[in-house]
């Protein structure tokens, strides 16, 4: 077992390329192929084409350069199919700025996750560690990005609950707010006295936790509640 | 490497200068590498993209690869390429006063026009 072990370590580093814009993937790959050391085994610029591979073919590969932001989805579906690989790591490369994207991706099962502002040397040298067996990140950034994400999903949790808390009724009257509508406009929109519908706002910023009639409109735009035309 | 640190002051390179300010930093970095091995014939320069225009001035470069470019870039420079803007898929060519969108431009494309602005530039 140990003498498999060294034989693939010796061998070229396989590298599969998921990444959407093609001029950087086909340079990418250019460069990884006159790296010693690397082999790029395939490269997609989709998830479908990605699922379309023939994965006896890949069972080689050890390292997954994945963009998230794919034409078809987003990139993290393919990390958790591709932690089914034995031997395959996942190097996530991303422009996303959004911090829990990354933890997410990490949480998926992700060895390391850069940002594409990355100096090219650092993410060939990355792919570099994960092969030999080094971890991108430390303990204390994976237990912080988990909690990221728990903390994500909480907050994902308690707005869906406001959200399922509105009435049919209070939804109408955001959406009137949404169209620019006033107290009164909103009121004669919905046949309703203006007194009803200062006291379906008052409910409404109740069960959303907001203070004004502006942050419930942001609420509601930001989780779709409403649809700004 | 020509980095931007050469951009200030140095004499103008005798090839067709070559001159990318495209964020982010891992496409710069990659494309200008293949253009340095696959087109060692023009000299090829990367530089941050605040320092595009300064570049433009004290280089007049043959061809530039931005993401987002100032009117003053447009004019100046013969050949430009604006690569993914906001990161969508559609990439714009301009060559003298001819604009083509492209969409899913590929490192060939980015080829074929270093060989346009070398060809413009003898």
């Amino acid at each position: 077992m140990a003498a498999i072990e060294d034989h693939t370590k010796d061998g070229p580093i396989r590298v599969l390329l998921v990444e959407d814009h093609a001029s950087f993937r086909q340079a990418l790959a250019f460069m990884l192929e006159r790296e010693p050391g690397f082999e790029v085994a395939e490269q997609v610029g989709s998830l479908a084409e990605a699922r379309e591979l023939d994965w006896e073919a890949l069972e080689n590969v050890e390292v997954a350069i994945v963009d998230l932001a794919l034409p078809d989805g987003d990139g993290l579906d393919l990390i958790e199919d591709f932690s089914s690989q034995p031997r395959m790591m996942t190097l996530v490369l991303s422009a996303s700025l959004e911090p829990g994207r990354f933890a997410r991706a990490v949480e998926a099962g992700a060895s390391g996750v850069l940002h594409k502002s990355t100096p090219i040397k650092d993410i060939v040298e990355a792919v570099r560690k994960l092969r030999a067996g080094e971890a991108l990140l430390s303990p204390a950034e994976v237990v912080e990005m988990l909690r990221l994400v728990g903390r994500e999903r909480q907050e994902e949790h308690a707005v869906q609950q406001a959200v399922e808390r509105l009435t049919p009724r209070e939804k109408e009257v955001l959406q009137a707010l949404a169209e620019g509508l006033e107290s009164r406009e909103i009121a004669e929109k919905l046949n309703v006295s203006v007194e009803t519908e200062r006291t379906h706002m008052v409910n409404i910023l109740h069960k959303l936790g907001v203070h004004s009639r502006l942050q419930a409109l942001v609420f509601a735009a930001r989780y779709g509640v409403v649809e700004i035309r | 490497m020509a980095t931007l640190s050469a951009c200030a002051g140095e004499l103008r390179p005798r090839k067709a200068l070559v001159l990318l300010a495209n964020e982010p930093r891992a496409y710069r970095e990659s494309i200008a590498h293949v253009f340095r091995q696959l087109r060692p014939n023009v000299e090829v320069m990367t530089a941050e993209p605040e320092e595009l225009e300064d570049c433009v001035l004290r280089l007049a470069p043959e061809m530039v690869v931005f993401s987002e470019a100032t009117g003053l870039v447009r004019e100046r420079v013969p050949v430009w390429v604006e690569l993914y803007p906001e990161y969508g898929q559609r990439s714009v060519v301009g060559v003298g006063e001819e604009r083509s969108t492209v969409e899913e431009i590929q490192l060939s494309d980015l080829l074929s026009v270093v060989d346009r602005a070398e060809r413009l530039a003898h």
